[in-house]
């Protein structure tokens, strides 16, 4: 397993070094520069020349890119062409706790909601317990993030009055850079973000775990464990539960990265200063820097993601070897 | 083959990593001249082309010489006296006087922290309000400036202004909803509701931008200004402004808005909605009835209000001229993507286009001459003319009235019956505002918004709330993005423009009910005869302040010396010959280069 993670580690240099070419490309395909315009007026030519000068983007486009590869190496991601006094460090800084904070909330909902709903499901197969388990994760995964906020916050927040409208409950700087100081404020202003962001997810894992406990209960060793006179607890819990978590399992490592990375319209719905608003934001502003590094960080992340599947492969699957 | 692949990879990167630290400058940066030749053809007057080697010194924008920075016309031949003097006569100077680009600056500060002298802690400043708290993409907020002097602190009573950052209009509304902000924009689905369920919470205010479509004056059908005219004529703009922009807007016949110094009464310049006068006119280039009429491209920027728009617009030239919907082809595009697309050859730019224009300064030296002048009107390819005469002798008259007769007389030269239409205005923009009764203020239309003038009833906004009054009269409120800059000679955008108006002080002010040009740091001034030159007599007991987050107290600066800093003349030399420089670059520091004398040269050294 060691080797397995070594290797998997050094194949990833290529790969991230490729992602980062191919952005940087993409990004300077794009028509336009960052300082073509001032709101609805046109940047005067000479101003215009003046700001490309500064951040080297009159360059030519390898040496850009060569510059922008060896200050990667020195953990420096570029400054920010319209906030002068930030860099791409500083957003990152401020904004990948905050996404990692809610993503990892809405993981952990996702799965304590979409599991247990998937088993009741399995366990009660054509039953109207499991047709409204499925009803209401299909209606879940219907519903986009985009609809539900909103519904959530005229519901909650401004008609009950139960929960804030808005805002993360945690300001920077963090404990560790990443931990929140986890008292009421945060709870209370994280709970309709995360349940709109993880009830979408949870509705998929439902599924995902309904069908794939399903296929493993039909299978001769759950029969044989039965037919042992094993309790049906120990059955599901011990022997079923674990291989048919498997596809459930597969999707996390793109999931973990997709979430950290920010959710652009959660983040923009609820005001949270969260990477993935950052990430669309940046592509009108034409922020070449902040784009290329927050994909570099989405790479890295789904990378580890898929890394950490494959470990958790080994462990829910014995048969399952890598060396 | 796997490792082959690894091997080849491996190469790449080493080759890559190896070509960026060779791409690495030198540590030290060494200035010196470089000599360049360059090759330049020369005819004479025989026969034969000889070419000829030519030595140019490259100037380099970061080492501007200091003779050149000298040759700046600005100066303070004392602590209370400010100098400026004027490339040429500009008689729209005093209107730009009030421009943020132009407030005295703290070098000391700034040559300390660099560009972090605007966080908080480290920025010094002369206004009413100091920075106490800003937490990028979260929220900002300033308390009063307890050491400016009394007479400046303004009227109003808000002691705290708290701003988060919302993105999306809908959420904002919500916050207002639950009283949680004293103001917010109403998002469109809102709005038919709101103004029948809050008539009373709702203000229109109009933000001076002009909206028009544009046309290439090169391309046909569009080279005949009689197809321009018909166009303009056909186009309902009061049903626009009615049922495609809910009522938030203007209509316009001319380019300049009220409020505008010289521009004319909104209803006595331009042709504006007329069928029969679209229709002869139609009829006259060629086309009755848009028989015979070329297929054309109406290209708009990507939204949905866009569309409405060109979609609008589309529907009424079928109507009114006969142009079926088929001849007139819609187009959007990201607004970047239209810039570039407006400038592009004949062939490949649009016919006509969408487009909007908002005031720099308060003259119609911006609307006509900055956006229409023939040198200006780069996408519409306008030759220069006798129009162009007229601005150049509107923008050199020192005589105010004589001005507003010139400018009447161009914009009738433009929008008239006659007039020559490079493009057609249609609205000024009015969006409807939900406001809470509790907030007492007047919204500035020029420069940022002075929030010392604002009145908050702290009572009335506590019941409302159910809680208990607050100790501090504090404004809630949010802005969909966060401020940019802090750095009066870098600003260019709304936010940060309304934070440096209640930061710093600025040399002159619009005043809020008359627009006028009024004092601010500067107590009066003087024009001399040639209108070159501009004199201003500085008040010297606005106190530089630092706020020190923490512990929440505001102090004076101190010099070297430990004496008290207050504003001097000095202060604004330094802030506006740092707008000339070429390193600060800014759109609004494009503008004064234009106008300083000398300010230009060094704006432009080194390109």
């Amino acid at each position: 397993m060691f080797r397995f993670i070594i290797r998997r580690l050094l194949m990833a240099i290529p790969v991230i070094f490729l992602i980062v070419l191919a952005t940087f490309i993409l990004v300077h395909s794009m028509p336009g520069g960052p300082f073509d315009a001032v709101g609805m007026r046109v940047m005067p030519e000479q101003t215009k020349l003046i700001l490309e000068r500064r951040y080297g983007l009159d360059q030519p486009l390898h040496q850009q890119f060569f510059q922008y590869l060896w200050n990667l190496l020195q953990g420096d991601f570029g400054p920010m062409f319209r906030q002068p006094s930030q860099t791409v460090n500083d957003i990152i800084a401020q904004t990948f706790p905050v996404s990692i904070q809610l993503g990892t909330l809405s993981v952990i909902v996702a799965f304590t909601m979409g599991i247990p709903i998937g088993i009741i499901a399995a366990l009660n197969h054509n039953t109207p317990l499991d047709y409204t388990a499925t009803f209401v994760a299909v209606v879940s995964r219907s519903i986009p993030s985009l609809v539900l906020g909103p519904v959530l916050i005229y519901v909650f927040a401004v008609g009950l009055d139960w929960f804030p409208i808005a805002f993360w409950g945690a300001d920077p700087p963090f404990f560790l850079g990443v931990f929140p100081k986890f008292n009421k404020q945060f709870w209370m202003h994280a709970i309709l973000p995360v349940f709109s962001l993880g009830t979408g997810m949870a509705a998929g894992i439902a599924r995902l775990t309904r069908a794939g406990l399903l296929e493993v209960l039909s299978s001769d060793y759950i029969r044989t464990a039965r037919a042992k006179g094993l309790r049906e607890r120990v059955v599901i819990i011990v022997h079923a539960l674990k291989n048919s978590l498997i596809p459930v399992v597969t999707t996390l490592g793109p999931m973990l990265a997709a979430i950290m990375t920010g959710a652009f319209i959660t983040e923009t719905i609820f005001a949270l200063n969260g990477m993935g608003r950052r990430f669309v934001d940046s592509i009108g502003q034409r922020e070449y820097f902040l784009q290329t590094s927050l994909v570099l960080i989405y790479g890295i992340l789904l990378i580890s993601g898929n890394l950490i599947v494959d470990i958790l492969y080994a462990w829910f699957d014995p048969r399952i070897r890598y060396d | 083959m796997r490792k082959k692949l690894l091997a080849i990879f491996s190469t790449l990167i080493m080759a890559s990593l190896i070509l960026s630290a060779c791409a690495q400058p030198t540590p030290e940066k060494v200035v010196e001249t470089v000599i360049v030749t360059e090759k330049e053809e020369v005819e004479v007057e025989v026969v034969e082309t000889v070419e000829v080697e030519v030595e140019k010194e490259v100037e380099d924008p970061e080492n501007v010489p200091q003779e050149l920075i000298d040759g700046i016309g600005v100066s303070a031949p004392d602590e209370s006296t400010l100098v400026i003097e004027l490339g040429q006569e500009a008689s729209y100077f005093t209107s730009m006087t009030p421009l943020w680009t132009m407030t005295a600056s703290p070098g000391w500060a700034i040559e300390a922290h660099g560009d972090n002298w605007i966080e908080a802690g480290n920025i010094v400043t002369n206004g009413r309000y100091v920075l106490n708290e800003w937490v990028h993409g979260v929220r900002r907020t300033l308390l009063r400036n307890p050491l400016m002097p009394e007479d400046m602190q303004g009227d109003g009573n808000i002691e705290k202004f708290v701003t988060n950052v919302v993105p999306d209009t809908s959420t904002g509304y919500a916050l207002w909803l639950n009283n949680e902000v004293e103001t917010a924009g109403i998002p469109s689905a809102e709005l038919e509701a709101h103004l029948e369920t809050f008539p009373e919470e709702t203000i229109q205010i109009p933000d001076l931008a002009v909206f028009y479509i544009s046309y290439r004056m090169t391309k046909a059908p569009f080279d005949d200004a009689r197809v321009r005219r018909a166009f303009s004529a056909a186009f309902d703009r009061e049903t626009f402004v009615q049922e495609v922009l809910q009522g938030q807007g203007l209509p316009m016949k001319h380019f300049a808005p009220p409020g505008i110094f010289a521009a004319p009464p909104i209803d006595e310049v331009g042709v504006g909605y007329d069928v029969e006068f679209a229709q002869a006119q139609l009829a006259d280039a060629g086309y009755p009835d848009c028989e015979g009429f070329p297929q054309v491209t109406l290209l708009g920027y990507s939204g949905q209000s866009t569309l409405n728009w060109i979609e609008y617009a589309q529907a009424q030239w079928e109507e009114n001229l006969g142009c079926s919907a088929d001849l007139i082809q819609i187009e959007q595009q990201s607004f970047a993507d239209l810039l570039a697309s407006t400038k592009a050859d004949d062939a490949e730019a649009p016919h006509m286009w969408t487009l909007g224009w908002g005031p720099d300064y308060a003259d119609e030296k911006n609307w006509v001459d900055d956006v229409l002048y023939c040198d200006n009107a780069v996408r519409q390819k306008r030759e220069c003319n006798e129009i162009d005469d007229m601005i150049l002798e509107a923008r050199y008259e020192t005589d105010p009235d004589v001005r507003k007769e010139l400018y009447r007389e161009i914009e009738e030269a433009f929008f008239g019956e006659e007039g020559e239409y490079p493009f057609f205005p249609i609205y000024l923009r009015i969006a409807y505002t939900a406001e809470h009764t509790w907030l007492d203020r007047v919204v500035a239309l020029f420069g940022g918004q002075q929030w010392y003038t604002w009145n908050l009833d702290a009572g009335a906004k506590a019941n409302a709330r159910g809680e208990a009054v607050s100790d501090q009269v504090t404004f809630d409120g949010y802005s969909t993005t966060d401020i940019p800059t802090l750095d009066p000679q870098l600003a260019e955008d709304v936010v940060s423009i309304n934070y440096i108006e209640n930061l710093f002080v600025h040399l002159t002010n619009y005043d809020l009910e008359t627009a006028e040009v009024v004092g601010e740091a500067a107590t009066d001034w003087t024009v001399s005869d040639d209108g070159l030159t501009y004199t201003f007599n500085i008040r010297t007991d606005i106190p530089w302040v630092k706020h020190n987050p923490v512990t929440g107290e505001t102090i004076q600066e101190e010099d070297a010396d430990g004496n008290p800093r207050f504003v001097t003349a000095d202060d604004f030399v330094y802030g506006i010959k740092r707008a000339c420089m070429p390193t600060t670059g800014s759109y609004y520091s494009g503008i004064i280069a234009g106008v300083i004398k000398g300010c230009d040269t060094v704006f432009s050294y080194g390109q």
